[in-house]
């Protein structure tokens, strides 16, 4: 619900040997960024992301890698 | 060939760059944004005395603020908290006037403020790039000489400053940020909603208020008012607050639940799109009392959201500002020289502030034991740290606002509790009401 420019690359990658599938990353993120496949997280919408990084202080086997939104991409917080 | 770097236009990077070109260096301000502030998600309110910063942040601070919109007076007269049971229903309330002449809370949003910082920096002769966002350092006889930005184009400079939000790049890959404990993690989920001024005159009408409970918020909600650039209507702001191990379901689905309590629906029921259709979401982590254990290398200072030192007019950015002067005025940019920010940090008001809090934070860990309701609140009181509530209140209600505060910071740990704690609450409420004392205390 804010404005948002999509990043022309991927931000946040998945080691999916890493991924134990415990689901705290679809816990904690408002976006619903992830979702389980097979047991495994997936991204399957990065476009919306509040770049909080909550999902990767959360994932006990750091599996998630985020990196930043190129610049001058990603959210925009007209009122923050 | 820069002096300094400062990589992140949040409120201290901005600051840091405009003491630094004040200074006379040579200055690049790098802002991953399209403009400055705009990844800055909160909105903010600081008290007049909690402005602990050196004067020079104080006056740059109350000079942009007289140009953007911001709410002092008749703002947070009365605070409120409500106690909110599973079933989404307030149990217990009560609320408090702050007396008139004590009070001075400014409110504003944040990226009106770095705005502002901006302008004054680039008006001091700061270079300002936006939409480049820094990704690595580069190195030189394992010394940092500068950035290296998302196109790939190096940036070499005397000393760097990281300013560059919690998740900190910069800092990671100069080795200074270990692994962060979780539990001095804060989450915080919001949405921005648009009021008219007179409508809110009749329902918050200058009141904060404060909604607890496991099913709304696993620390606190509180429901923020904030000005805008037009004169006829407030932003209002609720959020759901959170330490990051805390968050046991979706933050959406503590802010569906906080949308049912009748209190909200009757307090924001003139908002324009509640419930479902808010101005903004946004959401945040960030770090309020763990500083990093070191925040230098050669070539390299950690200032802000980076270093752990959150607040807009924290005046970590002042003393880096005045190192880094130093620093190149004598050509010695390694870390004996740097580290004399960390330590000029750490003597003043703010830095013995932020360890006074985070020592509560460890000796927290005493109200954890399996105890009964009142004990434990006995011991919440053994191992707070002298709280200072940077208002005055009147003394006759001091016991109780210490009392709350100290349940408030440590609620996630009596969590499961809660219900048991309320009624001890209740009980002894009433015992207070006369006595002005709670009976545990005598």
């Amino acid at each position: 619900m804010a404005e948002y420019i999509v990043p022309p690359d991927e931000f946040i990658a998945i080691n999916q040997e890493k991924c134990t599938g415990c689901g705290r990353c679809i816990e904690v993120c408002a976006n619903r960024t992830f979702k389980l496949v097979n047991d495994k997280a997936l991204v399957i919408k990065s476009e919306g992301c509040y770049e909080c990084f909550a999902c990767s202080l959360v994932c006990p086997l750091e599996a998630i890698q985020f990196k930043i939104p190129k610049g001058g991409t990603g959210i925009i917080y007209h009122y923050g | 060939m820069y002096d300094v770097i400062v990589a992140g236009a949040g409120p201290q990077g901005t600051l840091a760059s405009f003491f630094c070109a004040q200074k006379g260096l040579k200055t690049l301000l790098l802002e991953r944004g399209r403009v400055p502030g705009e990844k800055c998600t909160q909105a903010m309110e600081i008290g007049e005395r909690r402005r602990t910063g050196e004067p020079p942040v104080t006056e740059l601070f109350n000079e942009v603020i007289k140009e953007i919109p911001h709410l002092s007076s008749p703002f947070s007269q009365r605070f409120a908290k409500h106690y909110v049971d599973e079933n989404n229903e307030v149990i217990y309330s009560y609320s408090f006037k702050v007396p008139q002449r004590q009070r001075k809370l400014y409110s504003f949003n944040i990226s009106d403020l770095v705005k502002g910082f901006a302008d004054k920096a680039v008006e001091a002769g700061v270079e300002l790039r936006t939409s480049t966002a820094t990704v690595d350092l580069l190195w030189k006889n394992q010394k940092v000489s500068g950035i290296i930005t998302d196109r790939g184009e190096e940036i070499p400079a005397h000393i760097t400053i990281a300013a560059d939000g919690f998740i900190s790049t910069l800092a990671r890959k100069a080795g200074l940020v270990n692994q962060r404990s979780l539990n001095e993690v804060v989450y915080g989920y919001s949405e921005t909603f648009v009021m008219q001024k007179k409508e809110w005159e009749n329902t918050l009408d200058g009141t904060r208020h404060t909604f607890l409970g496991p099913t709304v918020a696993p620390r606190s909600s509180p429901i923020v008012t904030h000005p805008s650039w037009n004169e006829d209507t407030y932003y209002i702001q609720i959020c759901v607050l959170s330490l990051l191990p805390q968050l046991r379901h979706n933050p959406k689905w503590y802010m569906e639940n906080l949308k049912r309590v009748k209190t909200v629906k009757t307090l924001l029921k003139p908002a324009q799109g509640f419930p479902d259709k808010p101005l903004q979401t946004s959401a945040t982590t960030f770090t309020p009392t763990r500083p990093l254990k070191k925040m230098y290398t050669d070539g390299l200072l950690v200032i802000g959201d980076a270093a752990g030192i959150p607040g807009v007019t924290a005046p970590a950015s002042f003393y880096a500002a005045e190192l880094t002067a130093m620093a190149i005025k004598t050509g010695d940019c390694t870390e004996t020289m740097l580290k004399n920010y960390q330590k000029r940090f750490e003597e003043s008001r703010h830095g013995k502030l932020i360890r006074r809090k985070a020592i509560a934070g460890r000796v927290a860990g005493r109200a954890r034991m399996d105890l009964p309701a009142d004990k434990k609140v006995r011991n919440m009181y053994l191992s707070g740290y002298n709280f200072k509530p940077f208002i005055r209140y009147p003394r006759s209600c001091e016991a109780a606002i210490k009392l709350l505060s100290w349940y408030h910071a440590y609620r996630p740990i009596i969590h499961e509790q809660t219900s048991e704690f309320l009624e001890w609450l209740k009980k002894n409420w009433e015992s207070y009401e006369k006595n002005r004392t709670f009976t545990t205390e005598q």
